[in-house]
């Protein structure tokens, strides 16, 4: 499997935002890897129930992605990644996927959580992870649209601390 | 480029160029136009005036219009008759303005062409969830290749 691009963005799929991303970074499946989602019949119903119809979704595991990345019945398809947590990435990435470049694009805000921009917010745990995927040399961008300018995700995360 | 203009009854173009512009940002050529209680077809055209004047001549112009045969579409027809370079759209809700807003740059776009394709695009915008749902749950059951497996 070829991944166009892996995204961060806990609003999932979302209306105008992910199509530009869809245009911008072509692939024949999008696909959500989410524990909760996957887990959760009616999240996981009205999930696929958003996604743009030109192009193939499903929602997924972090342990079913991996498998599904590894079966070579996939090694021609190109997919766009969909994430809801920098935990769940890096798990993807300790199990040996080759994702070198994170898009981070939206993170709710909720109290008890740093107050990152206008758009990302993050909790102890992302930090963490954010920070554990910084070391293995993954490249950390912030944009919410193809059209934005990019910025430096860790170092605004770093700055705010 | 082609410049839009949204006009309608009331601040309702105001509202909906503030929103296209939350979802969509960047660079467009986008004017709202309000009509307000007291105005009329007179205002309306002066209104108008003030954002074509500011145009290069020759700019196509699609305007994006509430309701058919109300005050901002009569002043706008006064205005679009004969010009092969204005044309008037109207029933505009905010997923038609977005469409018309991603296409608006494309430079082998005539206006005439972006209105017949708005025209066929506005239908699929309207949704019922409880139908979303059904077609979904039917294509997740019929199209297994569709699972990652």
């Amino acid at each position: 499997m070829r991944i166009t691009i892996a995204r961060i963005d806990d609003r999932f799929i979302h209306g105008q935002v992910l199509t530009k991303w869809v245009k911008a970074f072509p692939a024949e499946r999008l696909i959500v890897v989410s524990e909760e989602i996957a887990n959760d019949p009616m999240r996981k119903i009205l999930t696929l129930s958003v996604a743009p119809a030109n192009i193939k979704t499903s929602v997924v595991t972090p342990n079913k992605m991996s498998k599904v990345f590894n079966n070579p019945k996939y090694n021609k398809t190109t997919a766009m990644l969909l994430f809801g947590k920098p935990s769940e990435v890096l798990e993807l990435i300790e199990n040996g996927i080759p994702i070198k470049e994170i898009n981070v694009g939206g993170m709710r805000f909720d109290k008890d959580k740093l107050h990152l921009t206008e758009s990302v917010s993050v909790t102890q745990e992302d930090i963490v992870a954010f920070e554990k995927l910084h070391t293995l040399g993954i490249k950390l961008e912030l944009r919410q649209l193809p059209s934005d300018t990019r910025h430096d995700f860790i170092k605004i995360l770093h700055s705010k601390q | 480029m082609i410049a839009i203009i949204v006009a309608g009854h009331g601040h309702i173009a105001e509202g909906m160029v503030e929103a296209a512009k939350m979802i969509y940002g960047g660079n467009l050529k986008l004017t709202a136009i309000t009509f307000e209680n007291k105005e009329g077809i007179e205002d309306l055209k002066k209104h108008y005036y003030v954002v074509l004047d500011e145009l290069k001549p020759g700019t196509e112009v699609l305007f994006l219009i509430d309701i058919f045969g109300g005050s901002p579409y009569n002043a706008a027809i006064q205005l679009a008759y004969g010009k092969p370079n204005i044309e008037v759209l109207t029933g505009v809700n905010l997923p038609l303005l977005l469409e018309a807003l991603s296409m608006q740059s494309n430079p082998a776009l005539k206006v005439k062409q972006l209105a017949e394709h708005l025209k066929i695009y506005s239908q699929k915008s309207f949704k019922i969830f409880s139908e979303e749902v059904k077609k979904t749950e039917i294509k997740r059951l019929s199209q297994t290749e569709d699972d990652l497996s």
